[in-house]
């Protein structure tokens, strides 16, 4: 009796500790989805504007804003790639040395760019569009040809306001931008009003971008279920599930992928290998900071609807740290196995591969030998691996098809490109 | 291949190894021979100057001028410049080495230096880093004093490197701001490079630094590196060099280099004062390896600040700019934290150059010159039998801003904290405020080191400072010392020493710090063994420059060269090796414990 | 007027109006490490920090022995097993004599984080009161 007494409170130990461990492993998981809505972003008057949305839309597949008409947003942050590109490194007009990151779910990142140069997503979308390596145009040939377009002129017009007169070629010249002599030729009031046009294509793209959030994945099926009561464990893979096991326990992938994003949405340096050993090492988020600090278009500039709000305060108040030269932004982990290759430069082009560098950091390279690293060999056995692996691939999910693709109320006619 | 990290700007990298030139000694200061296109190479240790790396170059012996010279530049005439740091002041001589006068001396008067580090020379005039007043004097090229900049207008740091340019303008190693500054000659300003970091552009205590041909030259001390800008945009032009893997290992890899001199092709020549030798680089050379990017392991550098107490070992790392605390009670040394926070705030750690520790009232002090602060942390050690790793054990207490902050050592009563400022050849007694008062103390006229002598007897001295001058140890009758001198060791025979604690027999072990040896005298003056060689193998020391005599009379040497600490028996018999991660001894064999 | 600054205002004006006996959000307090200070503080949003989750911090000096004015508060946080702290630079905006509101903290990684208050007295001596944060 005193036996069967002792082996029902084992059991019942042993249950209970189960179900405390279940019901850890179900409140990590409920932290991880689902994806809320972005934050809000006051300095941005028409984030949250359906037109200026569509407008946006129309924008991000439009080659009309590239210097030779031929590079869009899209070019580097294809929908059929989940909104990466599937290359190594970003190839505009030019190759340049970073990933094409996602944009799924950028509008809940603090930082834009994997360095973080840009505190608003508005302000993100302008850097290509005048960077010689991405789309190589200018502010003033951006704005002609929104002007020379009567869809885009009319959703513009509509949204904003009337366009500067920018079919004047002397006072708004041809390749007009800063730095450059065509731009110092213009008039104050005539850059001013270029520039202001400019900027409300980038809020019209945030508004577009906002829309584009990580579907719903295997994974979030499955959280879902829990808050349901019913805890469906079908809906993810076995090996999922101990992936995830794995995920928020032993691997310490938590450390920086969590929340909903995946993604602590800050900047770490995990001292990989270089894509090309002679090439100068990467500042990431060293110098991106310096550009933040010089940038034109901030969060708390003349350009912002809210130059006084918390979020234009807080993006102000970034810190640079030594420990920050050579760190880049946490990827969020939503759609990873859509978004190869990985790692800043596009280091390793598959999944496995970049399990297989935390498993042992072979190749991890110290940039002085002092340098501490927090990352640890995870020593995993391939079937680890496995699940790991499987987990990640759970958390695919696309967002809504409409949004895909450029849309389709058009006149038909193709925009005019840009005269260089 | 050598490492070269940024070369956007130059088809042919210059950071390519061409030669190594070996025992040279404490080569802290080198320069172009204008006359010639060689360099000369300064022996801080023993005061010799060498017309040319080449062991047949002609040796100038301008000892009996100097003390500690740290800096050096040659006129177009060949006439020799040195910055005589241990003097405070700069000396002339002709090419051939006659001593021809001098200016500036001990002093706080515009004209007036401490421990200048650097001097450069145009025809006309002659720039002087006054590292320990943080600022830079203008003197015509006869001595005739012309301006300062003063640091607190530019917020120079203990500065140790100045160059000037071919347009006029100074280039100031700021070296405990981590930057480079660009000033004219008015101290207006024109470019600021670099802040603390490891990454090509940042620096860790920048020390010599030369400009010739639109290029500006800087060696990168704790980041074992050398650094080329561009002089008219001060863009990083090309960054080469790594720490050793191997002891002593050199052909590329670069240890605490402390000075460099850019020659008219274009080729650079540093001097590593911790190897004893000089490594010339250029466009014309091998490329010797592919880059090594940074061994594990080499990480235990300890500074040249350590303390004891009770079970307590503690030193500083200053590359992390963080206190490590070792348990002595252990079977080797356990590491029980390392802990401080890197900055230039108030309460954060610039660069230290004293530390103390009391066990009895878990207190740990240190001194910090870049800061110009006194820290007082409070530690919650483990129990001595349950020790543990714990980067949290120590709390900061109180940072107390302390304005003269040199080179010194710090010392504690059972209620009195006493700080020996050698570069102001002041004692202060600290208080809990800022009004802390300086004392008189007959210090002698290079105060390294001091010790409180431990309580054996009545014909024990309470308390002795070496002066690192005169080579002696005064041993005094009270402590704090009044003018009552009791007797005198000398040290004659050492080379350089730098430091010494008192075993538990009364015997006094002395560091010679050039000599790479550990002396120990009786307290009646009686030599009564050495030990040590120049090496890197156990028991031999490279280097050193502290020793503290632990509770269980064993004798600690801070072995700076070899990145460790070495433990010996007072005869000199060897214990054990040990750094922040692992430990060697033979107790009961050679093992290597973890 | 924002949401963060209404709910600091009325934190604020709830402190200011209770004449200190009944404080609205989580309080919590020690004195410096040398005994000279004791630090309250205040947390808005009024729960536990949460990793890479703003809040802000009104936070009292009380000299214990003097009654002087301390010349100024700096706060920080760290994480000592990392060696590096927070990503953004905390700036005390001082409110009375002894208290300051710390505005748009972010402790961004889960792990332990030492909250440290250093208080700078008249003579410039930095004292420092610090609290334990464990984040999961």
């Amino acid at each position: 009796m005193c036996m069967i007494a002792a082996m029902t409170v084992c059991l019942t130990l042993a249950a209970s500790q189960t179900s405390d461990a279940a019901d850890r492993l179900h409140a990590m998981a409920k932290s991880l989805s689902p994806v809320p809505p972005p934050p809000t972003n006051p300095t941005n008057a028409f984030a949250l504007s359906p037109a200026a949305a569509l407008f946006g839309q129309r924008l991000f597949f439009d080659p009309g804003l590239s210097r030779a008409g031929d590079v869009s947003c899209s070019t580097c942050h294809d929908p059929t790639l989940a909104f990466a590109d599937g290359k190594q490194v970003a190839e505009g007009l030019n190759t340049g040395t970073i990933n094409s990151p996602t944009i799924l779910g950028a509008a809940h990142h603090r930082w834009l760019f994997l360095d973080g140069r840009a505190d608003t997503l508005w302000s993100q979308a302008l850097g290509p569009i005048e960077n010689d390596l991405e789309m190589g145009s200018s502010r003033t040939d951006a704005v002609r040809h929104i002007a020379g377009n009567e869809i885009l002129r009319a959703e513009y017009t509509a949204l904003f306001g009337p366009l500067p007169d920018v079919e004047n070629l002397d006072r708004f010249p041809v390749n007009a931008r800063p730095g450059r002599p065509q731009w110092e030729a213009m008039g104050t009031e005539d850059q001013h009003a270029i520039t202001s046009a400019f900027v409300n294509l980038g809020k019209a793209i945030e508004a577009y971008e906002r829309l584009l959030q990580p579907g719903h994945s295997d994974f979030d099926r499955w959280v879902a279920s829990i808050d349901a009561g019913t805890s469906s464990t079908e809906l993810m893979s076995p090996a999922a599930h101990r992936g995830f096991g794995l995920f928020a326990g032993d691997a310490g992938c938590r450390q920086c992928h969590f929340g909903p994003m995946f993604s602590d949405l800050e900047f770490h340096d995990l001292a990989l290998p270089p894509r090309d050993p002679a090439a100068a090492p990467l500042p990431g988020r060293g110098a991106g900071y310096e550009l933040l600090r010089k940038r034109e278009f901030a969060a708390d500039g003349i350009w912002s609807a809210a130059p006084g709000s918390t979020k234009a305060r807080r993006a102000a108040g970034a810190r640079i740290g030594p420990e920050h030269w050579g760190s880049f932004r946490t990827p969020s982990l939503r759609n990873v196995a859509k978004t190869g290759p990985y790692m800043h430069a596009g280091q390793f082009e598959t999944l496995s591969e970049v399990l297989a560098f935390y498993n042992t950091l072979d190749g991890q390279v110290r940039r002085h030998h002092h340098a501490e690293s927090v990352l640890q060999p995870l020593n995993f056995t391939p079937d680890q691996l496995a699940d790991l692996e499987a987990f990640l691939k759970a958390l695919s999910g696309d967002p809504p098809a409409i949004l895909l693709r450029k849309p389709r109320r058009s006149n038909g006619t193709e925009p005019p490109k840009s005269a260089e | 291949m050598i490492l070269v990290l940024v070369c956007a700007s130059q088809a042919d990298p210059i950071g390519l190894w061409v030669s190594t030139h070996e025992d040279l000694g404490g080569v802290h200061a080198i320069a172009a021979i204008p006359t010639t296109d060689e360099v000369a190479v300064l022996n801080a240790e023993s005061g010799t100057l060498r017309m040319g790396l080449s062991p047949e170059s002609e040796i100038l012996d301008l000892s009996r001028s100097l003390h500690q010279p740290l800096g050096l530049a040659i006129a177009a005439t060949g006439r020799i410049y040195v910055a005589d740091t241990g003097h405070h002041r700069v000396m002339y001589f002709t090419p051939e080495g006659a001593m021809i006068g001098g200016f500036g001396g001990a002093g706080d008067e515009p004209f007036q230096m401490q421990h200048p580090h650097a001097i450069d020379l145009s025809d006309a005039l002659a720039v002087v880093a006054d590292t320990g007043h943080n600022r830079i004097q203008l003197f015509q090229i006869g001595g005739q004093h012309i301006r300062n900049i003063e640091g607190d207008t530019i917020g120079l740091n203990r500065p140790e490197g100045v160059a000037l340019d071919a347009n006029g303008h100074i280039w100031i190693a700021d070296t405990q701001n981590h930057r480079v500054l660009c000033v004219d000659q008015h101290g207006d300003i024109i470019h600021a490079i670099g802040s603390w970091g490891t990454f090509p552009g940042q620096f860790m205590e920048p020390s010599g630094i030369d400009a010739k041909d639109g290029r500006v030259v800087v060696t990168d001390r704790l980041n074992h590196r050398v650094q080329i800008f561009d002089m008219e945009t001060a863009a990083l032009l090309e960054s080469w060099g790594m720490h050793a893997v191997y002891p002593r290992q050199g052909e590329g890899k670069v240890h605490y280099p402390a000075d460099a001199a850019l020659l008219s092709g274009g080729d650079v020549v540093i001097a590593e004062p911790f190897e004893e030798r000089a490594q010339r680089f250029g466009t014309g050379g091998a490329e010797i390896e592919p880059p090594s990017l940074g061994p594990r392991g080499v990480q235990s550098h300890f500074g040249p600040v350590a303390a004891t107490d009770g079970r307590f070992f503690c030193t500083w790392e200053p590359e992390l700019r963080a206190i490590h605390v070792f348990d002595l009670d252990r079977k080797t040394p356990l590491r029980l934290s390392t802990f401080g926070e890197p900055g230039e705030a108030a309460g954060q750690i610039g660069h230290l150059t004293a530390i103390d520790i009391d066990a009895a009232n878990n207190r740990i002090w240190a001194v910090d010159a870049g800061n110009h602060r006194i820290h007082e942390w409070t530690i919650s050690p483990p129990p001595p039998d349950k020790p543990r790793f714990d980067p949290g054990m120590a709390t900061l207490r109180r940072s107390v801003p302390l304005p003269i902050a040199g080179p010194g050592e710090l010392l504690h009563t059972n209620d009195k904290l006493i700080y020996l400022d050698q570069a102001g050849n002041t004692a202060w007694q600290i208080a809990g405020t800022s009004e802390h008062t300086e004392i008189e103390l007959p210090l002698g006229r290079d105060p390294r080191a001091a010790v409180l002598c431990e309580s054996t007897g009545n014909t024990q001295p309470p308390g002795a400072i070496l002066d690192g001058i005169d080579k002696t140890i005064h041993l005094y009758g009270s402590w704090p010392p009044a003018d009552n001198r009791a007797s005198t060791i000398s040290l004659a025979e050492l080379i350089d020493p730098v430091d010494f604690a008192q075993t538990h027999d009364g015997s006094f072990v002395v560091v010679d710090r050039s000599g790479h040896r550990i002396h120990r005298f009786g307290i009646d003056g009686t030599h009564l063994n050495a030990w040590g060689e120049r090496g890197s193998d156990h028991g031999q020391l490279w280097r050193p420059a502290a020793v503290v005599v632990d509770h269980h009379n064993r004798v600690i040497v801070l072995d700076h060269g070899n990145h460790r600490a070495q433990m010996f028996e007072p005869d000199g018999t060897w214990i054990m090796t040990f750094g922040a991660g692992r430990a060697w001894t033979r107790r009961p064999a050679l093992q290597e414990t973890d | 007027m924002r949401l963060s600054t209404l709910c600091m205002f009325t934190l604020i004006t709830l402190l200011l109006a209770s004449g200190c006996a009944q404080r609205p959000g989580i309080k919590d307090s020690t004195t410096t490490e040398d005994g000279r200070f004791r630090v309250t503080w205040w947390q808005t949003p009024p729960r536990p920090i949460e990793a890479n989750s703003y809040f802000e911090l009104f936070v009292e000096v009380e000299d214990l022995t003097d009654d002087e004015e301390p010349y100024d508060l700096r706060f920080d946080a760290t994480m000592p097993a990392h060696r590096h702290g927070m990503n953004m630079v905390a700036s005390p905006t001082r409110f009375t004599r002894d208290s300051w509101v710390v505005r748009d903290l972010l402790l961004h990684m889960p792990g332990e984080w030492v909250m440290t208050f250093d208080v700078t007295d008249q003579n410039g001596v930095l004292h420092r009161a610090s609290e334990t944060v464990i984040l999961d």
